[in-house]
């Protein structure tokens, strides 16, 4: 994992030396600037994303329109000044063809103004916030990740028809969390649901003590709950020692209990329904393939974060393809990547041309205990969702 | 009623942890005059080292009893560099220094442990709900109150009646008359750095199955733990233990009453105590 | 320390305008951080207290311009930016009187408790008006400076202001009592001068510059976001405070455009760029130290 890097500087270096001995059809390198979260909290999103793209590019044998591809990273850290400074850099200074990436919403909405006014496409390969392709929408800015909307709102019918009309609601208090919950309340109050306890939690909680007594005090029929990250891995400890999780039965937006997740807290997490774009045992060929594959190069199992990069990997090696290497035109840039569409691990990926947002199918999961290995496995499949904008 | 006692216990629990990771760190200043800003960092290395050796021989108990001494091992390295910037009229360059120490360590542990969560379950035997009557509380924090009354009256006991605890209290009190009498100060504070390490790093490993061990948990817990050493009193024991108690209770009742405003309470919290008692509910001695 | 200074200051100002693009953000940020720096050194080489809280002064004066110009417009910069300062004097005075029965660790956690709740009420509490945890995108360059040549240009000379006022305020006479009340508080109210007042004065002009400063990030930077008001940004303006040095005019510009060069430059070249961060960090101390025992003065 943390040989990366020493092998995409080889990988680098080896089209470097390619170019100099001007191998024949060899033109200059794509140079994709990749601006993820390389320390810090979200630091194994980054290299989550990383791999995944990497894993792609392999695949392709790293060219694309004709061209070798050069990957260029950034470190996003949380600070979204950072991340601006990283994406003028990576534009001004390293020249870079299209950029990529970017973990925190807020970091996306920090360079949104200057990814548009500098007409820079940008592919969003996490950032969920709905913002960004609604109001905030930009031509040049794509998104191969999902909307809290897209991945919360299925949830809600979903789980007033098969769990319970009954639900208490726990989640981070961030932008996210709030979106989250106002898609899923959405359709969970429409089909005929009642909340009966709201509790918002900050980010990076250490004791979720005091949300679960509350959860015990309100006996709701099942617990909607969104956290990420550490306050997931704490919280689902904690709701199994609770005596919580043999009693109340919990549904999740899908990050909450990825694999990143479950490899944390083990058996807290197994019984767990969760809503996501993807997970590692949906049955398609393409997804099974990608799974294996991932395995066997980098020594663990993917998460959504990896299959995220390895799509997006995908939707510029095709737009590229499409241009036949020439990115002189912004514009038919665009054009491109619009007209991309392939059956990847998730399903049927599209993007939706108004809001260059992916268009996707929505799959409940639950963690199931299969073989002797706990992982996601797939209830139901919601069908296409295609965020409003 | 079940419920108030649910949160009672929810406080307690935290405090106990918040008190393991304090205790070290008004010690070393009391005796040394130091703010060890890289203290946080130990109490997550204490934790990371018991996870490796919780998955090297599966027993939890073990990892507790051992991840404390490996953090000693660590300990003494950093007390050497530490040393550095022992002394009075210094605040700014320890400040620089133990600041940059805990980045070091921070980094440090990403390089060995990785940036994924990592997590330790509870010991079987304390992995259930246990019934208080007829009320049922997970075992896991009632162990960790069990263990922070322990270690806080074993420290006390340490206080009172050793000489190491004499030498530490004199040094705290005053170091230039105690040197005067003989206490030998340098030695003192090390043992009593070594000490805090201990400490945190045992903390670190009780809480490894409660948290979970991510980057950015050593800072975090800093900032708790300066909290609690500032409200109750920097230099003592029964500071470390009051600050804990008072924090961990005021966590519990704002994450049950107002959960998104919880940390906003204990700054405030920690704003008023310094404006009506500057030196802490303890402090001021000096 | 003056002698360089001026030389210090040209080379800092030609190098990003030749620099590029990127050059010249990263130095207007650094005139941006190094306003806010010499800010908090300022108010320790006046009253001797350190402050891990001017982030919310920092953080404050950008959410105060951003608010005002996004519902009003650019043409309101002027209006703003003074409210900004102004803003900044009366909290930062706030502060100070809270502050006058307090020192050293207990002032620096007093700072901290106050800038952390004034971040947790922004980002979650009064998250209507303030964006929450997104912030607040689009904010306008001010008119007339739109391009960033003239913007840095523009703070090169405010910075340069900054710097002379200071250097005037320490040569006068309440310059000189204040130097007088870092060293010793005690003897300088037995003389008779009224340190509570001198405290105050010294706390407000300190959060009014930080304001300033985080109006001017603001400006160039086009948004605001909570960590502007989080401990990180205290503690990076305290450390570049003191690893400029803290007492000499040229601190907080100093330690601005050595964190922010490393910063920029490290995180470029390895993910573990912290540790080095670290490593500079403890250096710097344990050099500091070493020049202080050779030139140890009695207090």
């Amino acid at each position: 994992m943390r040989y990366t890097r020493r092998r995409f500087l080889k990988q680098s270096l080896a089209v470097g030396v390619g170019l100099a001995m001007g191998v024949r059809g060899q033109r200059e390198a794509l140079r994709i600037g990749v601006v993820l979260p390389y320390s810090g909290v979200y630091a194994q999103l980054g290299q989550d994303i990383t791999d995944g793209m990497l894993l792609y590019l392999d695949e392709v044998k790293n060219q694309a329109g004709g061209r070798p591809v050069q990957l260029v990273r950034e470190d996003e850290t949380a600070d979204p000044s950072v991340a601006l400074r990283k994406v003028t850099k990576l534009v001004e200074q390293d020249r870079v063809d299209l950029l990529t990436g970017l973990v925190s919403t807020a970091s996306a909405y920090a360079v949104r103004d200057y990814v548009h006014n500098s007409r820079n496409v940008l592919i969003v390969s996490n950032a969920g916030g709905n913002a960004l392709t609604r109001e905030r929408k930009s031509p040049y800015i794509f998104r191969t990740s999902f909307t809290s909307w897209q991945v919360s709102f299925p949830l809600g019918r979903w789980m007033a028809e098969r769990l319970t009309k009954r639900v208490a609601v726990v989640a981070a208090d961030y932008a996210f969390g709030r979106e989250s919950v106002a898609a899923f309340k959405e359709s969970f109050l429409a089909a005929g649901g009642q909340v009966v306890q709201e509790t918002y939690t900050p980010l990076g909680s250490t004791d979720f003590s005091a949300a679960l007594t509350r959860l015990l005090q309100a006996r709701p029929g099942a617990v909607f709950a969104f956290l990420a990250g550490s306050d997931a891995a704490i919280f689902l400890r904690q709701y199994a020692q609770f005596g919580l999780k043999d009693s109340i039965r919990l549904a999740t937006t899908g990050f909450t209990v990825e694999e990143d997740v479950i490899r944390a807290v083990g058996q807290a997490a197994e019984g767990a329904y969760s809503s996501l774009h993807w997970a590692v045992r949906l049955a398609l060929p393409e997804n099974q393939r990608f799974v294996q594959a991932f395995r066997k190069r980098f020594g663990r199992t993917p998460s959504v974060y990896a299959m995220q990069g390895y799509d997006t990997a995908r939707v510029i090696v095709e737009a590229v393809n499409a241009l036949q290497g020439d990115l002189s035109s912004k514009d038919k840039l665009v054009e491109a990547l619009e007209g991309v569409r392939f059956r990847g691990p998730r399903g049927l990926f599209e993007f939706d041309t108004k809001t260059h947002q992916v268009i996707q199918n929505i799959y409940v999961r639950q963690v199931q205990n299969i073989g002797n290995e706990l992982a996601n496995a797939v209830v139901a499949d919601l069908g296409r969702v295609r965020d409003p904008g | 009623m079940e419920f108030y006692l649910f949160v009672l216990l929810n406080g307690l629990a935290y405090a106990a942890l918040l008190f393991l990771l304090a205790a070290g760190l008004s010690l070393v200043y009391g005796v040394g005059r130091v703010l060890h800003l890289a203290h946080g960092g130990f109490f997550m290395l204490g934790g990371y080292m018991g996870y490796s050796l919780y998955q090297w021989a599966g027993n939890f108990w073990l990892a507790l009893a051992l991840a404390p001494l490996l953090a000693l091992a660590v300990g003494l390295i950093t007390e050497r560099l530490v040393r550095i910037v022992y002394g009075p009229d210094r605040a700014l360059e320890q400040v620089l220094f133990t600041f940059g120490l805990a980045f070091v360590i921070s980094d440090l542990t990403r390089f060995f442990w990785g940036a994924q969560v990592l997590g330790v379950p509870p010991p079987p035997v304390l992995n259930r709900p246990m019934g208080l009557g007829p009320v049922v509380y997970p075992a896991y924090p009632l162990f960790l109150i069990l263990v922070g009354t322990v270690v806080a009256l074993g420290l006390w006991a340490l206080m009172r009646f050793t000489r190491f605890g004499l030498e530490v209290r004199a040094a705290a009190g005053h170091p230039k008359m105690a040197e005067a009498l003989g206490v030998p100060t340098t030695q003192v504070l090390r043992r009593t750095y070594l000490l805090g390490v201990a400490l945190a790093a045992l903390g670190g490993v009780l809480a490894a199955p409660r948290l979970a061990l991510a980057p950015g948990l050593d800072f975090t817990m800093l900032i708790l733990g300066l909290i609690v050493v500032v409200i109750g009193g920097l230099g003592s024991v029964t500071g470390a233990l009051y600050g804990a108690l008072l924090v961990g209770l005021a966590d519990s009742l704002g994450r049950t009453f107002l959960p998104q405003f919880a940390l906003a309470v204990i700054f405030l919290l920690m704003a008023l105590v310094l404006v009506f008692r500057p030196e802490g509910l303890l402090g001021g001695r000096r | 320390m003056s002698r360089w200074f001026p030389w210090l200051l040209a080379v800092l100002a030609l190098a990003p305008l030749l620099g590029g693009a990127y050059a010249l953000r990263l130095g207007t940020e650094v005139v941006a951080w190094s306003l806010a720096a010499t800010a908090l050194a300022f108010l320790y080489r006046t009253t001797g207290l350190v402050s891990l809280g001017h982030s919310a002064f920092f953080g404050g004066g950008a959410y105060a311009v951003a608010l005002l110009v996004r519902n009003i417009g650019a043409s309101a910069y002027p209006f703003a930016v003074l409210s900004a300062v102004l803003l900044g004097f009366a909290f930062s005075l706030l502060l100070g009187f809270l502050g006058l029965r307090s020192h050293g660790i207990f002032f620096l956690m007093l700072t901290l408790a106050c800038s952390q709740i004034m971040y947790i009420l922004v980002k979650q509490g009064f998250s209507g008006i303030t964006g929450g945890d997104d912030g607040l995108p689009g904010i306008p360059r001010p008119p007339g400076l739109e391009e960033p040549w003239a913007y840095y240009l523009a703070g090169l000379a405010l910075l340069l202001g900054v710097l002379l006022l200071y250097r005037a305020f320490l040569a006068s006479p309440l310059g000189q009592v204040m130097d007088a009340l870092r060293q010793n508080e005690r003897r300088t109210e037995v003389l008779g001068y009224d340190v509570r007042r001198l405290k105050l004065l010294a706390s407000g002009l300190s959060g009014a510059l930080a304001a300033l400063g985080g109006a001017y990030l603001v400006g160039y930077r086009g948004f605001v976001h909570p960590h502007d008001l989080s401990w990180t940004t205290s503690g990076l303006l305290l450390v570049m405070a003191v690893v400029g040095g803290m007492r000499p005019l040229s601190a907080g510009v100093v330690g601005a455009t050595l964190l922010i060069a490393l910063e920029a430059f490290l995180s470029s070249y390895t993910d573990l760029w912290n540790l080095f961060l670290g490593l500079f960090l403890m250096t710097a101390a344990w050099t500091t130290l070493r020049s202080r025992r050779a030139t140890h003065v009695g207090a």
